[in-house]
């Protein structure tokens, strides 16, 4: 398997006042789906299909990929109301799911645990802080993690990747990448660490 | 001792902090200690919000890809037959517009438009499924009381109510012997019926439901094969295997062919259009065939077989699966009985086709409902018209006799 490596990074970020506008357009369409509109099917999967796909084909072969995505907008138009516009945007909810749904296909074969609900009960954004305020923080220190990402080497990136997008435990990216175990361990806690720095949240032993 | 204590905190912190990675990769519980630890430590909380917004930062920085433009098509016929939220109860039937007909099937039923017929009957409910059991015919129908009834010269002569938890909604029955197994798909279960004297001798449960069924008999005994709407194939009470998944798929709509013959099991996968071909002892695969369209019945012919495709298509098929005849048809047939060179399909939103095999000529007569048609001995056939009750088509399409359906008094 050939692990391509990102390149262009697509930063974007989202004053609060965008972040608003967002959400209020998800809730609108949701709100439409709820009323069964196939026009707000035909919305959200024009505008969020490319994003699901391109996570669904990084983690599965072409064709479960594309059952997967098709699932992904049918379980939102049978259930829109699992969808919660105050916890995160309509994006982050479908890729949230998206790759909930191609880990529990990749984990078929591996006997493990499901990482989410079917509906993307953790979904990993707070319920506890609604509003869109904290969206837009959320978005932003999302942009900042995605900037530390690029600094890291691609040997990190990579491991990052296998190991918090695929779900790959740490012997597997050991194997895939042709490294000791030990060394996918020390990779991954460096790519943490490198994380927190940028976060602001190290703590003093690290660097030590 | 407060350096040992800060050095078993930091223990603690890393042994968390290694399993909150540990599930963020596999999924794994924390456990109960790392539960506790985590609902205390603001170290650890800060590494589970890590874990959580890199996740999710790593998912919106993914490349953007585009679907091949039919996967927006197929999700957009999937979602309009996927059930309404507040439907109840689950109806796997196609197509799905026939709910809206399911209802006027209802206000039909208060009239009487049937032609006058031969025979009367007493009490026929309102029919969906029929089954040919060598002599009498037994009718099942999705009335409120699910009820199962024989008939027998032109008239019903026993009928027995059915039980689910759920409305009953018949899709297929089949014959072994003195017994009929009938698909009740809302109530996710096979129902045997005993034909002489009428009574349910058994149920058996088939989780997600029943697609197809068929029943073969041979020297070892009778089995009855069937297909879950899942996707598993196996014999009722017995072994079974997965052919096909169709995870979180809307598995309303669904129905599947399952044939036993000339020592191969046949069963069609309709959502990829599959026939697979499987070994009917170890039910192991064959052979998979891609038939294109949504393949929804078999019927055996000699030397091959037929399969009718719900998107308007009858096709011959040879033993292998090859198709080797295809004719056209119009409307979405769902159901086929054949009788020598007559193959006749039912379509519910109102038509019944006749396709000679030979000529390939190809004709149609409306009625209201056609939910099911059987093949009967005579070379006639029997068909379910929802609403108003049995018609006898000849091979022509002409009726021969007609059993009204009596609606219910209050």
């Amino acid at each position: 398997m050939t692990w391509t490596l990102m390149a262009d990074a697509r930063m974007f970020s989202a004053a609060p006042t965008e972040s608003r506008a967002a959400g209020a357009d998800d809730a609108a369409v949701v709100a439409r789906l709820r009323q069964r509109d196939e026009t707000a099917l035909s919305e959200v999967y024009d505008a969020h299909a490319g994003a699901v796909y391109g996570v669904l084909t990084r983690m599965l072969d072409v064709s479960t990929a594309q059952e997967v995505t098709q699932d992904v907008f049918l379980r939102l138009w049978e259930k829109p109301g699992a969808f919660d516009p105050t916890r995160a945007g309509l994006r982050a909810f479908l890729l949230v799911m998206a790759r909930s749904r191609g880990l529990d296909r990749l984990r078929a074969t591996r006997a493990t645990t499901s990482l989410y609900a079917d509906d993307g009960a953790e979904l990993p954004l707070p319920d506890a802080r609604p509003g869109p305020v904290h969206g837009a923080e959320s978005t932003q220190r999302r942009e900042r993690i995605r900037t530390a990402l690029h600094e890291l080497s691609p040997a990190h990136r990579e491991s990052v990747e296998r190991a918090f997008l695929r779900g790959q435990t740490r012997e597997e990216i050991a194997q895939d990448m042709d490294v000791p175990v030990g060394t996918v361990k020390s990779r991954l806690n460096y790519a943490l660490k490198h994380l927190k720095r940028v976060l602001g949240e190290e703590v003093g032993a690290w660097l030590d | 001792m407060a350096g040992l204590n800060d050095n078993t905190h930091d223990r603690a912190c890393q042994d968390v902090q290694e399993q909150l990675e540990v599930q963020a990769t596999t999924g794994a519980a924390l456990s109960p200690a790392a539960r506790a630890h985590l609902a205390t430590c603001p170290a650890c909380q800060a590494h589970h919000a890590l874990l959580r917004d890199l996740d999710l930062a790593l998912l919106e920085d993914m490349p953007h890809v585009a679907p091949p433009p039919s996967l927006r098509s197929q999700l957009l016929d999937a979602a309009r037959r996927a059930p309404l939220p507040l439907a109840a109860p689950r109806r796997r039937w196609w197509p799905a517009a026939l709910g809206a007909a399911a209802v006027i099937s209802g206000v039909l039923a208060l009239g009487t438009f049937l032609t006058p017929s031969r025979s009367v009957a007493a009490a026929l409910p309102d029919p969906a499924v029929v089954v040919s059991a060598g002599g009498p015919l037994v009718v099942a129908s999705n009335d409120h009381a699910g009820t199962i009834s024989v008939i027998r010269d032109g008239r019903v002569t026993a009928s027995v109510h059915t039980d689910g938890a759920q409305t009953a909604w018949f899709t297929e029955g089949v014959r072994l012997g003195g017994h009929v197994f009938l698909a009740d798909a809302a109530n996710d279960r096979v129902l045997e019926v005993q034909t002489d004297p009428l009574k349910i001798v058994r149920t058996y449960p088939v989780p997600d439901g029943v697609a197809g069924l068929t029943a073969s008999s041979d020297a070892s005994g009778g089995r009855v094969y069937f297909k879950s709407v899942r996707g598993q194939v196996g014999t009722l009470g017995g072994a079974h295997v997965t052919i096909a998944t169709a995870p979180g798929m809307p598995l309303a709509d669904v129905m599947d062919g399952v044939l036993l013959l000339n020592g191969t099991l046949y069963v069609t996968h309709h959502l990829t259009g599959e026939l697979c071909l499987l070994d009917p002892d170890t039910l192991a695969t064959r052979a998979r065939v891609h038939l294109g369209g949504m393949p929804v019945a078999l019927s055996p012919l000699p030397g091959g077989l037929l399969a009718l495709d719900v998107t308007g298509h009858l096709l011959k098929l040879d033993l292998s699966g090859r198709v080797v005849q295809r004719w056209a048809v119009a409307g979405h047939p769902d159901k086929l009985g054949v009788n020598g060179d007559t193959a006749v399909l039912s379509d519910r939103g109102g038509t019944v086709t006749r396709v000679n095999l030979t000529s390939g000529q190809v004709t149609q007569v409306t009625l209201t409902h056609p939910m099911d048609v059987v093949s009967l001995p005579d070379g006639t056939f029997a068909v379910a018209e929802g609403g108003r009750g049995l018609r006898v088509l000849d091979g022509q399409l002409q009726t021969t006799d007609t059993i009204e359906h009596t609606p219910p008094t209050h």
